[in-house]
């Protein structure tokens, strides 16, 4: 039943935030940047677009493991055990182009004021395959979703 | 009624859902005054469309993308471009398209005209008045046209005006809005203007009077009749009339300017009877509304309409004084572009161009030292009066690519904002022709692998019979530039320099017939008509708009070619009457330049600081990447190689020479509309405008990738 509820907010996390934290690999070390984000409906997949000429997009050329870190978080010392953050962990990859059409409405549905930055031909659109999904909430309480092929 | 309330029945808590404009017609129209019956279509309105179309996020990412302190006037039009086009690509929502419609069946009278006005509750209040940024339509008939204007005149309040005045009309999404005012037209035989004070005079009011209706005496197509009344006497003090020949009158395109009939000929609009019935009525109206106003008014018949009433407020003369006011100026209706069109054409740069050739005639050699110290103080009042003609006469003409992008929109709401430009590209540009000779004598070089080593060599002179006869005709065309004049400046290395680069074709002009063709055709008759008269105008402003820039940078060059011949005998005499004259030299700076240093951040402390993506305008779709070569004066253009970046404050006249050779282009001055925007899409070259402190923060030698069509260049640097 806990599972469940904690899988709720999961789906509440991705579906009502809208900007997250990439994290990919440069030069050995982490590198962090936000973007905005749109989930499928079963969850397995997140997109989010990026120009071709941004160091992110350099990164998960080399490298594809990557990671996005959604929150709730407000600004305050008691929101540490408020918030909830879920952080997804997969491949990212250019979303196929047999799949462009469905994601692209998908992510403009969420974004619509994204239409012309999405539309460029200088602007990628990635997918993550989420293989497992981390949940914190009340400051340490942890749960794990892996999810299944 | 859904949606509409009308005047009799505007109540004073309403006043906030209606603005000032309406809430004041409604109430003298309740007074019993001659104001054309009218209904007012509430703020919360314009939010519900706002709210079910989704509009608000639209217009925050405009808002937000890049900082307004940065922009310059042409990217603001540009933003408000953008917004309004969004007003009118979106799908009405229902049912509040069935709703209006219901509502406007109940009002529109067949053969009565309705006229769409904007009512914003920050504009027309005693402190500010923000006559000239919102927008009205006139003429309309059909249900479906006046719904199209209701929108219309609601994205007005986004116009690029608006957008300068943002923080005074607190333009946000949340908390602005227009309430719309619908009313019946009267055709009034003379229209004009009253002020019940006069600005410069407290003692006097001041009428002016035109022919016909009032659109021409407020855009300026028209001058009108003045006089000056004692405000307590009611007695004319002074009057000036002027010789009146035309008249703007309703046509099916709206309104058009025609000749004076017979019995107006030679007559003023602007009789005593009638001044004394505005005298009247200005006194009448101070009164009822206890401040000096400025109304518009028409004159139907033996009956004196009130078409629009403003107070007259309190801190217009530090608006006066405001640079945002000569912008707004640069708003120009299509009578009064028609009619610029023909001077610039006929009679401005016919002078400007036969002024640059009777300097280029003059054989400065032959002066003694007094008479060239008198021709450069004499070129440079040439060139001082042809900077002034061309703020006061070039600049504006540029507004006909406005007008007419904005009809575009309107009437065929593509997808893209800036689709019309396709359809401005005529014929060539007298830069691009320059370049198609350039390129045409590149390519023999480039053809002869001999010759090019034997010029590159400084072997021989030209000799070969078809390179030689092009060399000397393009000298003999554009010897008085200014980069060809330079001394240390070789055509033939530039020449070589081309021979070795990859130039890019100027794009293919044929398919702006096939675009025409299918634009016109997808218009109504009335828009047609319309068209017809916007489409050369516009394609005279885009044409224009490159030509003027290349025949002033002739008479500058004109400037700089004596100066250049002082400097030469200084040189090799001891002090005379030159000296004196080369005090004031023209700057080898660029024309353009910017007068004022931008604002740069600096790195902090220790920590070193750098830009690594710079956000401006899209200007030229495509992406390129390369090394950026930043150009701040005219002496470095030489220096130019082929396939690198340009970076420059604004691409002068003489410089798109370069542009040929360049991988992409990146200018501090802004907009689609600028000189390097359209002379880089002339070519296809990635493009992006509007980078403040570009030459600042790009360095000669970065690596730069330019995305012409997100209009965002990113700098790579070396990564510790």
């Amino acid at each position: 039943m806990a599972t469940t509820s904690s899988w709720h907010v999961v789906q509440i996390l991705l579906n009502e935030q809208k900007f997250g934290v990439l994290g990919t690999i440069r030069n050995g070390h982490a590198y962090a940047s936000l973007v905005a984000f749109a989930v499928s409906a079963d969850s397995r997949h997140l997109y989010f677009a990026t120009t071709r000429s941004t160091r992110k997009y350099d990164n998960l050329s080399l490298h594809d493991e990557t990671s996005l870190l959604i929150d709730n978080r407000a600004n305050y010392s008691h929101a540490l055990f408020e918030a909830a953050a879920v952080t997804a962990y997969g491949q990212a990859n250019a979303v196929p182009e047999a799949k462009r059409e469905e994601v692209l409405s998908l992510y403009l549905e969420k974004h619509p004021q994204l239409k012309s930055f999405v539309s460029s031909p200088t602007t990628a659109l990635f997918q993550i395959v989420v293989g497992t999904y981390h949940l914190v909430q009340r400051f340490q309480q942890v749960t794990e979703f892996r999810i299944s092929e | 009624m859904n949606y509409l309330i009308p005047f009799c029945d505007v109540v004073e808590h309403t006043s906030k859902n209606l603005g000032g404009k309406a809430l004041t017609l409604a109430r003298l129209h309740q007074s019993g005054l001659s104001v054309p019956n009218g209904y007012c279509l509430p703020i919360s309105v314009y939010h519900e469309f706002l709210t079910k179309t989704g509009l608000s996020e639209f217009i925050n990412m405009e808002l937000g993308r890049k900082d307004f302190m940065e922009m310059r006037w042409e990217e603001i039009w540009d933003a408000s471009l953008r917004i309004r086009n969004h007003f009118v690509t979106k799908t009405w929502p229902e049912p509040m398209k069935t709703y209006l419609l219901e509502d406007l069946k109940l009002v529109v009278n067949k053969g009565h005209h309705i006229a769409v006005r904007s009512s914003a509750p920050s504009e027309d209040t005693l402190e500010q008045s923000f006559a000239g940024l919102h927008e009205s339509r006139v003429m309309l008939t059909g249900l479906e046209s006046i719904l199209e204007a209701i929108r219309i005149v609601w994205s007005s309040l986004w116009s690029d005006g608006a957008l300068l005045y943002r923080q005074e009309l607190r333009l946000d999404p949340e908390q602005s809005g227009m309430a719309v005012i619908l009313q019946e037209m009267v055709i009034g035989e003379r229209s004009g203007v009253l002020f019940t004070q006069a600005p410069d005079d407290y003692s006097q009011m001041v009428v002016e009077a035109v022919w016909g209706l009032n659109q021409a005496l407020v855009d300026g197509t028209i001058q009108p009749d003045r006089c000056h009344i004692d405000r307590r006497t009611g007695h004319i003090t002074k009057q000036h009339n002027i010789k009146h020949t035309h008249a703007m009158r309703p046509s099916k395109q709206g309104v058009a300017l025609s000749p004076l009939s017979e019995t107006e000929t030679g007559v003023s609009p602007l009789d005593s009877l009638l001044a004394d019935e505005l005298f009247q009525l200005g006194r009448q109206l101070e009164n009822q509304m206890g401040h000096p106003v400025d109304l518009e008014w028409t004159k139907h018949g033996q009956k004196l309409y009130v078409l629009q009433v403003r107070p007259i407020t309190t801190n217009r003369k530090q608006r006066g004084e405001d640079i945002r006011s000569w912008y707004l100026s640069l708003h120009r209706s299509l009578p009064n572009l028609e009619h610029l069109q023909q001077d610039l054409e006929i009679n401005i740069l016919p002078d400007m161009a036969q002024n640059a050739v009777d300097m280029a005639e003059i054989d400065l050699d032959a002066l003694d030292d007094i008479a060239l110290s008198n021709e450069i103080t004499h070129r440079r009042s040439i060139l001082a009066y042809w900077l002034d003609v061309y703020k006061e006469k070039c600049i504006p003409m540029a507004h006909g690519i406005r007008l007419f992008g904005e009809f575009y929109n309107e009437t065929i709401r593509p997808d893209d904002p800036y689709a019309f430009i396709d359809l401005l590209r005529s014929e060539p540009l007298l830069a691009v022709e320059r370049n198609r000779q350039l390129n045409k004598m590149a390519s023999i070089i480039k053809d002869n692998p001999k010759l090019r080593n034997q010029l590159a060599q400084d072997e021989i002179s030209i000799k070969t019979t078809e390179l030689r006869s092009l060399y000397e005709n393009f000298l003999a065309t554009y010897g008085d530039m200014q980069w060809v004049s330079q001394n240390d400046f070789d055509l033939k290395d530039w020449l070589i320099k081309l021979a070795d680069g990859t130039s890019p074709q100027n794009r293919d002009q044929t398919k702006t017939s096939t675009l025409e063709k299918a634009f016109l055709g997808s218009l109504r008759e009335e828009e047609r008509e319309l068209a017809n008269r916007l489409l050369p105008v516009a394609r005279a402003s885009y044409r224009l708009r490159d030509n003027d820039n290349i025949y002033l940078g002739k008479i500058r060059s004109a400037v700089q070619k004596a100066e250049e011949a002082a400097r030469k005998r200084l040189n090799s005499q001891d002090f005379n009457v030159l000296q004196e004259v080369l005090k004031d030299a023209t700057s080898p700076k660029m024309l353009f330049a910017s007068r004022q240093s931008p604002t740069v951040e600096k790195s902090s402390g220790s920590n070193r600081q750098f830009a690594r993506q710079l956000i401006g305008q899209p200007a030229g779709p495509g992406v390129a990447s390369g090394k950026a070569r930043v150009l701040n004066d005219t002496a470095e253009m030489k220096e130019f190689q082929s396939g690198e970046v340009l970076v420059c404050d604004a691409i002068e006249p003489n410089m798109t020479f370069l542009v040929p050779l360049a991988t992409a282009i990146v200018e501090r001055r802004g907009g689609m509309l600028i000189h390097g925007a359209i002379i880089a899409r002339e070519y296809g070259i990635p493009c992006v405008t509007g980078i403040y402190a570009a030459t600042e923060k790009i360095h000669t030698g970065d690596h730069v990738t330019v995305d012409g069509y997100l209009g965002i260049v990113t700098i790579e640097h070396l990564e510790s």
